[in-house]
């Protein structure tokens, strides 16, 4: 596992020139407990995904203040996120403290005080901010007023912390945007005897160690990295020694370390690991210096391989360097290096990456710790996303079903037959409480196809929906592959009878289809229905837009610079005109508009 | 060992080299408060792989107080 790096080390990395360079990130956290030593760690999880983090620390014990009363230096139009740290030892003496002299009814009262707190905390902060809350949840009494008893009576102190929580995280999933951090789960990683540091509880009222902070701001960045779109989306891995123990071409297929029993059980359970991320919507991709069929039989005649070759979307097994054969699978995929991290057991091959692909995560796995292989892999993090969307489940399928999209080309050289081959179902529909999650994640995740590159939240989505100034649209993509969901996002913007593209659109995986073309002439109707007489394009340039800066121009738009000095290109179409027509190598397209 | 507390102090309360001297101390300087302190002590710790006791960091308040201090924990 990593070292920790140490405070100076951190400030060190944190006052080089490197990070003036990157956008900012604002972070407000309201605490009831001195927790200032932990603005340096959530500045160094901030740096290492991109970003410099300005901290912007509450006046101690006044959550409630500035929450429900309102703090204009502490919350702006501009904040990403607030963390919010309500310890109990301040909140409640009584419950943290005192809890074996309380009668039943003095619980009880203390319980709807601060279920009161937590309410109106929420309700305060929504009044002034969209921001993404994370709220750290209360920590059990690692050693209870009642001693062994606690467990046993049905109003111990511990089940009052746990029913709280309950509470907390009900009235959390009730607010959008808002999340429920576990300090539990944090305290259990560090272990209580490192969690907390009573030295300075005592001098300071600061609770928590350097590692128990160093935890929380890495648990804290699991959410932050997934709302700003920096998780992982791929996981390219070696094959000998790390998902089997041995060499197979050498060893032999019925030699390679892989089953129930040790010393197979650690590739075995890593395997699973490996599924269970292909479940949550990650693509799993091989690299490897091999002879590909001796790979192959492993995968399909091996009783023990839990991952199965229909798990893998694409694969580079042959004797080229990793650099190239990692390059030709995210070009295979259409997905960014940065998307990617590549495990190998191989020191040599793992520099080489960090060299030659420094985009790309790379994470070493050593063959004489093969035991640890399935915790480095859970604990990493970089794959978290803040919500499940039922898109994710199929991205795996989707994926697949795009290598296969490319082989069929390959056999048929007119596109315009390609795409009618094809059988592509188009349906645009205007945003509802279902597809909201979906379009605000698409927003925050989606780079190289996004003309303007606005990130939004559920809230942001459905306030716009609602909006008379707004119209928001989803155009979801179906073929004799499968489907691939909601995969574009249309955002206009009205004023003065001209139509805005706030934001257009579309995933990486519904690229090269002509999708965008149908979707940009719906976008088009639209404002014209809406009485407008111009619609207008923006571009703003990012690293990774480039393909689309002719995006409009394409579409017959005609440029003019004069509409918005800010933008990197702008670009008009005169709705008054006939609005031209839709590719028509789509089997149906079904619109709401 | 007080050369290596000086650039810790330098860097902690981020202060120009000339300003830390033997005589250093929350009243000389402006940015030793309260909460540089905690960090000041944290990164002693850590870079001198030593743990202060409540009392000695309770008393740790000048420049001499933490080469005493350090000089009991080595």
């Amino acid at each position: 596992m990593k070292k920790k790096r140490s405070f100076l080390e951190i400030q060190e990395m944190l006052s080089s020139s490197d990070i003036s360079k990157c956008p900012i990130l604002e972070i407000a956290v309201l605490r009831n407990v001195i927790l200032e030593p932990i603005e340096q760690y959530l500045r160094y999880e901030a740096f290492k995904i991109g970003f410099a983090a300005n901290v912007k620390l509450g006046e101690y014990d006044n959550i409630f203040q500035e929450a429900a009363g309102g703090n204009n230096i502490l919350f702006s139009k501009n904040t990403d996120c607030v963390l919010i740290f309500m310890k109990m030892e301040t909140v409640s003496w009584d419950i943290s403290r005192n809890f074996a002299v309380l009668k039943a009814s003095q619980i009880s009262d203390e319980i709807e005080r601060i279920k009161g707190y937590v309410v109106n905390i929420l309700k305060g902060i929504r009044l002034q901010s969209n921001a993404m809350i994370l709220w750290h949840g209360f920590e059990y009494l690692i050693n209870p007023s009642f001693g062994i008893c606690d467990s046993q009576i049905k109003n111990g102190q511990n089940s009052t912390i746990r029913d709280l929580n309950n509470f907390l995280q009900t009235k959390i999933q009730d607010t959008p945007n808002a999340y429920f951090v576990d300090l539990n789960i944090c305290l259990t990683r560090v272990g209580a005897q490192e969690f907390y540091d009573f030295r300075y509880w005592h001098i300071a009222k600061a609770p928590y160690s350097k590692k128990a902070l160093q935890q929380i701001s890495s648990e804290d960045f699991k959410y932050i990295r997934a709302l700003k779109g920096k998780n992982k989306k791929c996981l390219i891995l070696d094959c000998d020694n790390t998902l089997w123990g041995g060499v197979v071409g050498e060893d032999g297929f019925s030699n390679i370390k892989l089953g129930r029993n040790y010393p197979g059980s650690s590739y075995f359970e890593f395997q699973q690991e490996v599924v269970n991320l292909y479940h949550r919507g990650i693509i799993i991709a091989l690299c490897s210096k091999n002879n590909e069929e001796d790979v192959w039989e492993v995968f399909n005649t091996h009783p023990d391989m839990i991952l199965k070759a229909e798990h893998i979307a694409t694969s580079q097994i042959n004797w080229q360097d990793k650099a190239s054969n990692i390059r030709q699978i995210a070009l295979d995929l259409n997905i960014g290096l940065d998307s990617i991290v590549f495990m190998d057991d191989s020191e040599f091959e793992i520099k080489l990456i960090r060299n030659a692909l420094p985009d790309v995560t790379t994470i070493h796995l050593s063959e004489k710790n093969a035991v640890e292989y399935r915790e480095i892999l859970a604990s990493c993090g970089l794959f978290d996303t803040i919500t499940i969307a039922s898109e994710d489940k199929n991205r795996g399928v989707a994926y697949r079903a795009e290598a296969n999209r490319k082989k069929l080309m390959n056999q048929i050289i007119c596109m315009e037959d390609y795409y009618k081959s094809l059988e592509m179902i188009l349906e645009i529909n205007f945003a509802n409480n279902f597809n909201i999650p979906r379009i605000a994640q698409l927003t925050q995740k989606t780079n190289q196809f996004n003309l303007t590159t606005k990130r939004y939240n559920d809230v942001d989505i459905k306030e716009m929906s609602e909006s008379n100034n707004f119209d928001v649209i989803s155009i979801s993509l179906k073929d004799k592959f499968g489907n691939s969901g909601i995969i574009g996002v249309c955002i206009l913007r009205y004023k003065s009878r001209k139509a805005s593209f706030d934001t257009f659109l579309l995933s990486c995986r519904a690229l090269g289809r002509g999708v965008e073309n149908v979707f940009v002439v719906q976008a088009l109707r639209l404002a014209k229905k809406r009485g407008n007489q111009l619609a207008i394009g923006e571009y703003y340039a990012t690293r990774k837009n480039k393909q689309v800066e002719n995006f409009y121009e394409k579409n017959s738009f005609i440029e003019n610079n004069e509409e918005n000095l800010k933008a990197d290109g702008i670009f008009c179409y005169d709705l008054q005109e006939k609005i031209k027509t839709q590719p028509h190598f789509f089997k149906e397209i079904k619109s709401e508009i | 060992m007080k050369e290596k507390l000086f650039n810790i102090l330098r860097r902690v309360a981020k202060v120009s080299i000339e300003e830390v001297n033997e005589e250093s101390s929350p009243d000389t300087i402006d940015s030793w408060d309260s909460l540089t302190h905690i960090n000041l002590i944290l990164a002693i710790e850590e870079e001198f792989e030593v743990n202060f006791s409540h009392d000695q960091i309770a008393r740790m308040q000048s420049f001499k107080s933490i080469v005493e201090c350090l000089n009991e924990n080595l």
